[in-house]
């Protein structure tokens, strides 16, 4: 009983602290009510009308003042203003405008229809009905769709965005590609390294493993900037390639996608040693023994004796990398060019520069659904590859 | 135990010194970071801190009127006196983000240069995207315009550009042979924006991408680049200050836009901000700024305070002004989002 | 055998190169950050500790370094507070749920970064925490606490229980018990999982970048602004001071564990 109570305090710090405020951010992803709870009059006095139906009916201009004026006294005609902006450009003014003059009263003559046309003739529009007639209810897919470069067609239906507009499947891909080009990497150039450790005496052992580990304790932004430095134009990689001769006048190394696998490869490797590290330390070296005893070529013996063996690790391994390299941000945001960026640069872009919520969360969603669905492939590969290799013990 | 009474007052001290409040008489100022924040504190601020005692805090921000959105409806308002560019200014103040300022703090609205003075904003500054070259770099005869700027051929060599839309299209429709007074009436027309990416489509190879000046200003001297769209002030501050070779292209064509300063709703020091603004409404307290920085003021009469041979690189001298053309606030306050979101996937291609 | 001993001089240089791609780049900022001119040119015209002296000389430097000492202090004290307690219930206690404790505990580890600053800066917004150190602290021991928590349940696993029994037994509290008697043993891993907290926050800037505004930023955030603009030689000496650092807490946490090791083995039955 003592020893639940112990661990509750932490629990419940993790939940609130941590888990509550993602799940919260994530929610935003169908979260609509930023336009729903501003304009309920509005919805409730459209009901069955629609665009093509001609003009917006007198009720639901008049619900649509008393809405905008409430919205304005609530300080969200701001935020309303954009999200109807986001989905009809140039529509941001006719609401902040029109809220403002409804709510200092310049809107209450009835039937409100004159005057509101008249000031502000963009309600006349049916495109833009269209737009707040689909944007109703609580719930939206609008950020969930946007984020794969989906969007409703006036029909209702899904339809792809316009190319010059498609951005997110290409930076999703983009992702995926990157961090598995970077697992793949780290596995191959790790191999040697952790055998190495693992085969050598105790205290060089000791010595090598301390080198790999330090880096890992080492700030992550440190080490990339590191390598802006040692990149960049007058750095010492280009100082050295030049004073040898191997080069004419010094390359453009850094902000590309060559620099972005340097650093994420450098930051990452250790994680991979480690893992191959501890399962190798648990594989016998007579099995390796008996297949050379017995004639056959070192790599023969290697692939088919020693890699099965060791393959446990080398799974765990690239899962983590995999794992940590989905959600890599800094690294290719200093290190690498627009063609570079990740999922994450993304997400901090709508949050920091417009503020769209709503499409972060998505994108969030979407960074989170890979995450998942890769750590389950790299399970079932796991728990795959364990039966038979456990066999043999 | 005793270990353990100590750790707990060490932890309450610790959390003692987090708690700290700000001083009262302390001033949160957003600015753009970098020599202009410099340049503000050296030739504003720190006099209005030795006449009043008023401290004051220096951030910087890149102008997102989201994060000022965010701090006003949770209520936990941390920035005082910010500097937007006028179009956030204009949405802002439409939202309610900012005090409106009365002619008491700005002093007669008459005696300002048209666009530097808002319902909620009074400018910081005005200043140009200029096209600038390094004239080391380049034999002979310079580039004369914005066309000379996306001719690879007849200036080899990369090019500087701002990561970005905004800007970034006016220079391209400018290259396209459109005057800079007619650049807005173009964009505005069906197919004008995809002009503007189908001329930034031929440059694009030959792009090295800047989000911040001094990476631009660096990769100029580095000859990484031979030329580039910037900030006025930053060309002319290493013209100055560096003795480099820079050439800034005024007859090129540029635009121009202001930045403003505002006082935040809600700001924990709304009161004492405010009176900040009124002293820096003086013309002379102004001018501190331009003589160090060379963009113009919103008061006219704060040129007199400007030497006159340094008056020649302000963007809202005489002899410059004529090629300029303002930034429409309008059209990016409608098409910014949109634009970003185009000009990223098309950067990313 | 010749080719089996060729085979090993190949794996060791290999070891060695690629040793030296995950070090050197960490070692070859020490002579630039020493430079005398504006820049970071290689080779350096010439040495001087004037980007040291800047780091003195400016106070922001200096107050975004204070910052991130109290920040990473405040942390870790919080991560053990609630990490050495649960660390005891989770490997002595017996309690269905273990698994599902391990993994709300191991979220902070795995989530990505970016979502875990914005999720809360979303959160802290939304309770009026920004602009508060504590919105800051209380996200860092997230991402903190499960190292704590799994150095000292790994010391917990080896620990012999009879003593807390026998301590009992004799008229100890469980206060008297835990400071006298748990605490000395596993005190090593204590302070190890405590300097890792430490660097964990002191390093962070994703968190930090979202949450932190001018007078609170950090270290990290100012590193990771100052890059943006430009790198200056300022910037190497900032990073030579941090890398110092941390090789000096991990050589403190190399030692911590090597006493742990002995003390163990001289307890044990």
């Amino acid at each position: 009983m003592l020893m639940t109570l112990l661990v509750v305090p932490l629990v419940l710090f993790i939940l609130v602290i941590f888990l509550w405020p993602v799940a919260r951010f994530l929610a935003l992803s169908v979260d609509n009510s930023d336009i729903s709870s501003n304009l309920p009059q509005t919805f409730a006095a459209i009901g069955d009308w629609q665009p093509s139906q001609g003009p917006p009916p007198e009720a639901v201009l008049a619900a649509l003042v008393g809405d905008l004026a409430n919205a304005r006294h609530a300080g969200s005609d701001g935020v309303l203003a954009q999200l109807i902006n986001q989905r009809l450009v140039g529509t941001r003014f006719l609401v902040i405008k029109t809220a403002r003059d409804a709510a200092e009263g310049r809107l209450d003559e009835r039937p409100v229809k004159d005057a509101l046309l008249a000031a502000h003739p963009g309600w006349a529009e049916p495109a833009l009905w269209t737009e707040i007639i689909r944007a109703r209810g609580p719930l939206t897919d609008y950020y969930l769709l946007g984020s794969l470069d989906l969007q409703r067609s006036p029909a209702g239906g899904v339809e792809a965005v316009p190319a010059d507009r498609a951005l997110f499947l290409n930076a999703l891909g983009r992702t995926v590609w990157i961090s598995f080009i970077v697992t793949v990497l780290c596995a191959v150039l790790s191999l040697p390294l952790a055998q190495a450790i693992v085969s050598a005496p105790p205290r060089w052992s000791r010595v090598m493993f301390a080198m790999v580990l330090f880096p890992l304790w080492t700030s992550l932004l440190v080490r990339t900037v590191i390598w802006i430095i040692v990149l960049q134009k007058n750095g010492p990689v280009n100082a050295a390639l030049v004073a040898t001769g191997l080069l004419g006048e010094p390359l453009t190394l850094i902000y590309t996608r060559f620099s972005l696998y340097v650093a994420m490869v450098q930051v990452l490797l250790p994680l991979m040693v480690l893992s191959l590290v501890s399962v190798m330390r648990r594989v016998p070296t007579n099995y390796m023994k008996a297949a050379l005893s017995l004639g056959a070529p070192w790599l023969t013996a290697w692939r088919r004796v020693q890699l099965p063996l060791i393959m446990p690790g080398i799974l765990a391994g690239s899962a983590i990398v995999f794992v940590f390299a989905l959600g890599y941000y800094i690294t290719p945001m200093l290190v690498g060019g627009p063609t570079d960026q990740m999922i994450s640069s993304y997400i901090a872009f709508y949050t920091n520069t417009t503020l769209n919520w709503g499409l972060a969360a998505a994108l969030s969603v979407q960074l989170l659904l890979i995450l998942m669905v890769s750590a389950l492939l790299f399970w079932t590969a796991r728990a795959f590859m364990r039966s038979p290799a456990e066999a043999t013990q | 135990m005793l270990k353990f009474k100590h750790s707990l007052c060490l932890a309450a001290a610790l959390a003692a010194s987090v708690a700290t409040a700000r001083a009262a008489d302390t001033i949160t100022v957003v600015g753009w970071g970098g020599n202009w924040d410099k340049a503000y504190k050296e030739g504003v601020w720190d006099k209005y801190t030795e006449l009043t005692g008023t401290k004051i805090v220096q951030e910087e921000w890149g102008g997102e009127l989201a994060k000022v959105r965010a701090q006003v409806q949770s209520g936990s308002v941390t920035w005082d006196l910010i500097s937007p560019e006028a179009p956030s200014v204009e949405i802002g103040c439409a939202e309610g983000l900012f005090v409106p300022l009365t002619p008491e703090i700005t002093g007669d609205p008459s005696k300002y240069l048209p666009g530097t003075i808002m319902e909620c904003g009074v400018a910081s500054d005005t200043w140009a995207t200029i096209l600038a070259y390094n004239a080391d770099a380049i034999q002979g005869e310079g580039p004369k315009s914005w066309a000379d700027y996306f001719d690879v051929e007849k200036f080899p060599g990369k090019r500087g550009m701002l990561a970005q839309a905004q800007y970034t299209l006016e220079n391209a429709m400018m290259a396209d042979g459109v005057a800079p007074a007619d650049v807005y009436t173009e964009l505005r027309k069906p197919g004008g924006v995809d002009r503007a990416f189908a001329m930034l489509d031929k440059i694009k190879p030959h792009v090295v991408w800047w989000s911040s000046s001094t990476q631009a200003m660096q990769n100029l001297a580095s000859g990484e680049v031979v030329m580039t769209d910037q900030y006025n002030a930053r060309v002319t501050n290493d013209i100055v200050n560096e003795k480099k070779n820079y050439k800034i292209v005024w007859d090129a064509g540029f635009f121009y836009g202001t930045d403003m300063w505002s006082v935040v709703k809600g700001s924990p020091n709304e009161k004492a901000a405010l009176e900040m603004l009124k002293w820096f409404s003086i013309p002379e307290n102004q001018a501190g700024f331009s003589k160090l920085y060379a963009y113009g003021t919103g008061r006219v009469e704060a040129a007199e305070f400007v030497p006159e041979d340094w008056r020649k690189n302000l963007p809202t001298s005489p002899e410059h002004a004529k090629f300029g053309a303002t930034y429409d606030t309008a059209f990016w306050v409608e098409n910014k989002e949109a634009l970003e979101a185009r000009f990223k996937a098309w950067q990313a291609q | 055998m010749k080719a089996a001993t060729m085979r090993s001089v190949a794996m060791y240089a290999y070891s060695g190169i690629l040793l030296a791609f995950i070090l050197v780049p960490l070692l070859i900022i020490v002579p630039m950050s020493l430079t005398s001119g504006n820049s970071l040119a290689f080779p350096t015209p010439g040495y001087s500790l004037r980007w040291y002296q800047e780091l003195i000389d400016d106070p922001r430097w200096f107050s975004s370094f204070v910052n991130s000492v109290v920040v990473a202090s405040v942390s870790t004290l919080l991560s053990c507070l609630l990490g050495i307690p649960a660390a005891i219930g989770l490997a002595w206690g017996r309690f269905p749920g273990k698994r599902v404790v391990y993994a709300i505990v191991a979220a902070p580890l795995v989530a990505p970064i970016v979502i875990v600053g914005v999720a809360a800066f979303s959160f802290f917004a939304s309770i009026g925490l920004t602009g508060s150190r504590w919105a800051l602290i209380l996200a860092h021991t997230a991402l903190a606490v499960p190292i704590v928590l799994t150095t000292v349940t790994a010391s917990l696993a080896g620990f012999d229980r009879t003593l807390v029994r026998a301590a009992a037994s004799l008229g100890a509290g469980s206060a008297t018990t835990f400071f006298r008697v748990i605490l000395p043993m596993i005190a090593p891993s204590v302070i190890s999982g405590a300097i890792m907290a430490f660097i964990i926050s002191f390093d962070e800037v994703v968190v930090a970048s979202f949450l932190t505004t001018g007078e609170q930023r950090t270290l990290p955030r100012m590193i990771f602004s100052g890059v943006r603009e430009s790198i200056s030689p300022a910037i190497a000496s900032v990073a030579v001071l941090l890398v110092l650092l941390s090789a000096i807490l991990l050589a403190l946490i190399g030692w911590l564990q090597g006493r742990g090791a002995r003390m163990r083995s001289r307890t044990a039955p």
